[in-house]
């Protein structure tokens, strides 16, 4: 079982997501931290659902986005360390 | 093309026809090209909120306050009295609701429920309160409060905590979705030997 740290978190959505981001010319070492998956056009509205199913199902936690700020939920940087931060197993 | 005696006697039929059926399936001539005529024109006008809700309310069709209806929408096509659509609701661009076949009749759209660009919805169904159909579905049963559909036909996927409101960002609406978890076996991809 992979530990939750905000790196590991970061690491698989850019694993998940490399296709479409390489897609964009854009190089995954250099994405910034506040790289909004939705904006960006890499997930659609429903691939947010997908996306956190996924990061519960990868680390197998379950994850209360209640304190989240709204904006930051496809962002890769604050989502990851939200996700690290408020992972429950 | 038919005479106009021809005309006169088919709508009489037709007339007679609807009695019977209790105004299911056959529709009379002259109110039938009005109701048409109109239905032409919610499909290309403009005016989300305001003249497409008022064309299609003329029409017939039972529209709460607020309703967004997008262009091209065809809400049913002889018989608009058959669908209800409640306050708050929004209607995708080019979504058909089909309200009548043989034996079933009605469609009802609930309050501040959503429809997708390019919905089907077939007749007999309910679209509960709050809930959400993903552009392109094909609704066939009636899909319960607070819960997001997809698919044809569409299926369940998640429920909703707060209603798709226009003054609602996506984000902030799917911070609210929690997915409805399948048993195992039905999240297998399907196979060629299937």
């Amino acid at each position: 079982m992979k530990d939750v740290t905000q790196d590991n978190v970061r690491d698989f959505l850019l694993t998940r997501y490399s296709e479409p981001i390489k897609g964009m010319r854009v190089n995954l070492a250099e994405l910034p931290d506040d790289f909004d998956l939705f904006l960006a056009g890499v997930i659609d509205s429903l691939g947010i659902l997908e996306m956190i199913s996924a990061i519960e199902h990868e680390f197998q936690i379950k994850l209360d986005l209640g304190l989240l700020d709204a904006e930051d939920i496809t962002r890769i940087g604050p989502l990851a360390r939200y996700t690290a931060e408020n992972a429950k197993r | 093309m038919l005479w106009p005696s021809k005309i006169f006697d088919a709508e009489k039929r037709n007339k007679n026809a609807t009695e019977k059926n209790d105004n299911m399936s056959a529709e009379r001539l002259l109110p039938g090209l009005k109701n048409r005529i109109l239905l032409l024109l919610t499909r290309i006008a403009p005016g989300a909120t305001t003249l497409r809700v008022c064309l299609n309310r003329w029409r017939g069709v039972n529209i709460g306050k607020d309703v967004w209806i997008g262009y091209d929408a065809i809400i049913e096509t002889s018989c608009p009295h058959f669908v209800t659509i409640r306050d708050g609701a929004a209607i995708g661009m080019r979504v058909t609701i089909i309200a009548h076949n043989r034996e079933q009749q009605g469609v009802m759209i609930e309050e501040d429920a959503t429809l997708g660009a390019g919905v089907i919805v077939l007749p007999g169904v309910t679209i509960g309160r709050g809930a959400i159909v993903t552009a392109g579905s094909v609704v066939t049963k009636s899909v319960p409060p607070k819960t997001v559909v997809q698919g044809n036909p569409a299926q369940a996927i998640a429920t909703v905590e707060i209603p798709f409101g226009r003054e609602v960002s996506i984000k902030e609406l799917a911070k609210g979705l929690r997915p409805i978890r399948k048993p195992a076996a039905d999240r297998r991809p399907a196979s060629p030997e299937d």
